[in-house]
C-alpha cells in the first residue's frame, strides 16, 4: 500500500541550452571585437618587460637564432609576441637566423616576418642574406639541436632555397652556439629540449614565446635557470609585448576576445548551475 | 663501463624489469593478486551491452599515433578485446585509426576479433577499419563526421591525444554516446576528466590492457609495477628528507 | 609452411629483436664504441624502414580507396577526391620545391587555413562542454569548477582589474594544485611506459601484437 507522504512543489525550471545556441551567442561574442576593437588595456608583467629590455641591451648586429618545431596553426597563439620581437629586432638592427626544426616553421617564419613588415620588399629595413636567413628544416630531434650548436656549418650546408651558406654575407659570422646572443623559440613545445640543450649545455639563454597553457606547466625551468630563461604568456604576453611596441596587432584582437569569452564562461557557469537548481523538487 | 650518470638509471630500469617478470611468473604458478576494480573496464562493459540493447554500434578510437607510440598500443590492445566482445554479442565495431601503420595492425586485429568470436564469415576488410589521415583535425574532423553519422552508443578513446578530444567527446555526447577515455597527456586527460563517463588515468591505461585480455599471468605483471611505483615513492620520500637535511647522498648517488 | 620454416621465422625475428634492443641499450648506458657504431648503423636502418613503412601505408590506402571508387562503395566519391589531392599536391610539390615560395603560400591557403579554423572551433565545444559539466553538484565538481574559474578570471585582464591579487591565486593554483597532478601522472605514466615496453619485448603482451601472431593470442609460443 503506497502512503502519501510529503506534498512536492516544483520550483520555477530553466530549460537546458541547446549547444546551437551558445556556439550562436560564441560567433556574436568573437566576432564583437573583430569589428569594434575594446581597446583592452593589458597589465604588463615583469618576465614581457625584462624580454624587451634584454632585447634593447643588445649590439646592433648582434644574431639571435629563432626557430623550433612546432604545428603552424597552434603557433599562432605565440605569434603576436614574435612579431612584436621581430619589429624590435629590426629597429634595433639586430640579425636573426631562422632554423626550423618543424616542417611548418618555414611558413610559420615567413608568415610572421610578412606581418611585422620587417623586409625590404615590405618596406623595412631587413635584407634576406644580410639582416636573416631562414635555413633548411633539421630533422633529427635533439642530436641535431646539439649538433648545430656544436658546430653550424658541418650541420647545415645551404639555406631554405639552396644557397650554400658560404654565399651568405649573415651566415660568414655564425660559427656555434657562441655565436648567438639568445634562442628566440615561438613554436612553443620545444622548451624542455632548449632548456637541457640551448641553457643547460651551451648556455645560450632561451627566450620562449609559449601557449598560456605551457606558461604554466613549464615554469619550473625558470627558477632552474633563472637569468637564462624568459617566457611570454600565450596572447596576453603577445598583447604586452606589442603595448611595448607601440602598437595594437594580433595580441591586443585575441586579448579582447578573451575579454569578453570570460565574461561569457562565467555566465555560463552561472546558467548552467542556476539551471541545475531551479530542476530540484523542494520538498515541505 | 657504464656511462657517467647512468648507473643509476640503469639499475632502476633492470628492478623495475626484474619486477615484471618476478611477478609474471609468480601469477603463473598460480597466485592471484588483488586488483582493484579499474572502473573504465566495467564501464566499457555495460556499454557494450547496452549499444547491443540498442542496436547501434560501438566506436573504437588508439589515438592519433603510430605504433611506435606505447598508448597505442594499449589502446589496440583494449580496442581489440573491445571489438571481440562486440562481434561476439552482434554489435557492429567502428574502429578509426589516424597513423597508416595502425591501420595495417588494426585490420588484423579486427579480422581475429572476428574469428575469435566465430564470426568470421561477417568480417569484411575496409568495413570495420577507417583511415582518417595522418593530420590532428583531419583525424578529428572525420570522427566528428563519422560520429554524427553512425551514431555509436559507446564510444572508447584510448590512446595518445591532444586537443581534438574536446571536439569528439563533445560531438559523442550530442549522440548520446557513453564515453570511456583514457590518455596520459595531461591536457587530452582534463578534457576527458570533464566530459567522459569514465576515464583511465595514467597508468591506468597500460594496467588495463593487461586485465582486459583476461590473462591472469599478464595482469598479475601490474603486481611488478606497483612495486615499482613504490621503490619510486619510497626515493622520493627519502629524497626529500635528505634533501631538507642539507644531505646528498641520494642526489650524489643519483649522478652516478 | 614446413616445421623448419615456421620456427626460422619465429625465432629469427626474435633474435633479432633481442639484438636491436641490447645494442640500444647497451649503446645508452655504456661506454662501448662498436656497439654505438652499430646502433648509429641501427638508426640509420631504422629511419629507412621507417619511410619504407611509411611508402607501404600510402600503397595501402590507394589500393582501399581504389577498391572503393571501383566497387562504388559509400562516399568513394570522397576517397576519389583524395586521390586526386594526393597526386596533386605531390606533382606541385615535387615540381616547384616544398620551401618553395609558391608551394608555401599554396599550402598557408588551405591546409594551414583549414587547420586554424578547426582549431578556432574548439572553443564552440569548450563553452558548450562548460554549461553542461561544471555544475557544482558535489566536492569535487566543486573543487574542479572553482579552480577553472579562477584561472580564467586570472588571465583576463577584467579579472586582473577587479581582483588585484587573482594573479598570484592564480600562479598558486598552477604551481601547487596543477603541478604535482600533471607531474604525479607524467612519472607513473613513465613508470607504466616501461612495464608495458618490458612486457612487449619479453613476448609476455598478449594485447596488440597479438594480430601479427598465426591463430588466437594466448598461451606460450
Amino acid at each position: 500500500m503506497v502512503e502519501k507522504t510529503q506534498e512536492t512543489k516544483k520550483s520555477f525550471q530553466l530549460p537546458e541550452l541547446r549547444s546551437e545556441y551558445i556556439w550562436a551567442v560564441t560567433f556574436i561574442v568573437f566576432l564583437i571585437p573583430t569589428m569594434i576593437p575594446l581597446g583592452t588595456q593589458v597589465e604588463m608583467t615583469p618576465m614581457t618587460q625584462e624580454i624587451y629590455n634584454n632585447i634593447q641591451a643588445l649590439k646592433p648586429g648582434s644574431i639571435v637564432l629563432t626557430g623550433g618545431a612546432g604545428v603552424f596553426s597552434f603557433m599562432l597563439e605565440n605569434s603576436p609576441a614574435f612579431i612584436a620581437f621581430l619589429k624590435q629586432a629590426a629597429r634595433q638592427h639586430l640579425r636573426v637566423v631562422q632554423l626550423p626544426l618543424g616542417i611548418e616553421n618555414v611558413p610559420f617564419f615567413k608568415y610572421c616576418l610578412e606581418a611585422a613588415g620587417v623586409d625590404e620588399s615590405a618596406g623595412g629595413p631587413w635584407k634576406y642574406g644580410r639582416d636573416y636567413v631562414v635555413l633548411p628544416y633539421l630533422p633529427g630531434g635533439d642530436p641535431s639541436r646539439v649538433s648545430f650548436l656544436t658546430d653550424v656549418k658541418r650541420t647545415v650546408n645551404t639555406d631554405v632555397y639552396g644557397t650554400p651558406l658560404s654565399q651568405i654575407q649573415l651566415m660568414n659570422d655564425v660559427k656555434d652556439a657562441k655565436s648567438f646572443a639568445y634562442w628566440a623559440d615561438a613554436s612553443g613545445t620545444d622548451i624542455p629540449s632548449l632548456a637541457r640543450i640551448s641553457v643547460g649545455m651551451f648556455n645560450l639563454p632561451v627566450i620562449g614565446f609559449v601557449h598560456a597553457y605551457y606558461y604554466g606547466v613549464w615554469s619550473p625551468y625558470l627558477t632552474m635557470y633563472p637569468g637564462k630563461m624568459w617566457f611570454t604568456n600565450g596572447i596576453i604576453g603577445g598583447a604586452q609585448y606589442e603595448s611595448l611596441m607601440n602598437y595594437s596587432g594580433l595580441g591586443h584582437s585575441g586579448i579582447d576576445a578573451y575579454q569578453l569569452t570570460s565574461i561569457y564562461y562565467f555566465v555560463l557557469f552561472a546558467l548552467g548551475n542556476i539551471t541545475m537548481y531551479a530542476r530540484k523538487e523542494w520538498k515541505e | 663501463m657504464i656511462k657517467s650518470g647512468e648507473a643509476f638509471a640503469l639499475m632502476t630500469l633492470v628492478l623495475f624489469a626484474a619486477f615484471v617478470v618476478i611477478t609474471y611468473y609468480i601469477s603463473k604458478r598460480g597466485k592471484e593478486w588483488y586488483m582493484r576494480p579499474i572502473e573504465a573496464l566495467e564501464v566499457i562493459d555495460e556499454s557494450i551491452g547496452r549499444s547491443a540493447e540498442m542496436g547501434r554500434p560501438v566506436m573504437c578510437l588508439p589515438g592519433m599515433s603510430g605504433l611506435g607510440n606505447m598508448l597505442t598500443l594499449a589502446g589496440l590492445s583494449i580496442c581489440g578485446e573491445v571489438n571481440e566482445r562486440a562481434a561476439r554479442i552482434g554489435v557492429t565495431p567502428v574502429n578509426l585509426v589516424s597513423a597508416a601503420d595502425t591501420l595495417m595492425v588494426m585490420e588484423a586485429m579486427v579480422k581475429n576479433a572476428f574469428v575469435s568470436a566465430e564470426k568470421g564469415e561477417l568480417y569484411q576488410p575496409g568495413k570495420y577499419v577507417y583511415w582518417t589521415g595522418s593530420e590532428q583535425f583531419a583525424y578529428a574532423t572525420y570522427v566528428m563526421g563519422t560520429i554524427m553519422k553512425e551514431k555509436p552508443a559507446a564510444i572508447i578513446f584510448v590512446g595518445s591525444f591532444l586537443s581534438d578530444i574536446m571536439m569528439n567527446t563533445e560531438t559523442g555526447k550530442r549522440v548520446g554516446a557513453i564515453e570511456v577515455g583514457g590518455c596520459t597527456d595531461t591536457t587530452a586527460m582534463a578534457t576527458m576528466a570533464m566530459v567522459c563517463d569514465s576515464i583511465l588515468i595514467g597508468e591506468e591505461i597500460y594496467a588495463a590492457a593487461a586485465v582486459i585480455t583476461k590473462d591472469k599471468a599478464l595482469a598479475g605483471s601490474i603486481a611488478g609495477q606497483d612495486w615499482a611505483f613504490i621503490v619510486t615513492l619510497a626515493l622520493m620520500t627519502i629524497g626529500v628528507a635528505l634533501g631538507l637535511a642539507g644531505i646528498k647522498l641520494l642526489s650524489d648517488l643519483m649522478v652516478l | 609452411m614446413s616445421a623448419t620454416l615456421e620456427y626460422i621465422r619465429t625465432n629469427l625475428t626474435r633474435a633479432l629483436i633481442a639484438v636491436c634492443v641490447l645494442t640500444v641499450l647497451i649503446s645508452y648506458f655504456f661506454i662501448a664504441p662498436p656497439v654505438t657504431a652499430a646502433f648509429t648503423e641501427l638508426s640509420k636502418w631504422n629511419t629507412n624502414i621507417g619511410t619504407f613503412a611509411l611508402f607501404t601505408g600510402l600503397i595501402v590506402i590507394v589500393i582501399r580507396f581504389a577498391r572503393t571508387i571501383i566497387n562504388r562503395q559509400e562516399d568513394w566519391v570522397f576517397c576519389l577526391y583524395t586521390l586526386i589531392l594526393i597526386g596533386t599536391w605531390t606533382t606541385f610539390g615535387i615540381y616547384y620545391g616544398v620551401f618553395s615560395d609558391t608551394y608555401i603560400k599554396a599550402y598557408y591557403s588551405t591546409k594551414i587555413a583549414l587547420h586554424a579554423a578547426s582549431i578556432g572551433l574548439l572553443i564552440f565545444f569548450n563553452l558548450s562542454a562548460i554549461y553542461r559539466v561544471f555544475r557544482i553538484k558535489n566536492y569535487r565538481t566543486a573543487i574542479f569548477s572553482i579552480a577553472a574559474s579562477i584561472l580564467v578570471a586570472a588571465n583576463s585582464p577584467w579579472g586582473q582589474n577587479l581582483f588585484p591579487g587573482i594573479n598570484t591565486l592564480g600562479a598558486w593554483v598552477m604551481d601547487n594544485l596543477q603541478m604535482p597532478g600533471s607531474r604525479t601522472i607524467v612519472v607513473v605514466a613513465a613508470i607504466g611506459g616501461i612495464a608495458l615496453s618490458i612486457r612487449i619485448l619479453l613476448g609476455l603482451e598478449k594485447g596488440a601484437l597479438r594480430a601479427v601472431r598465426s591463430g588466437r593470442g594466448g598461451g606460450e609460443d
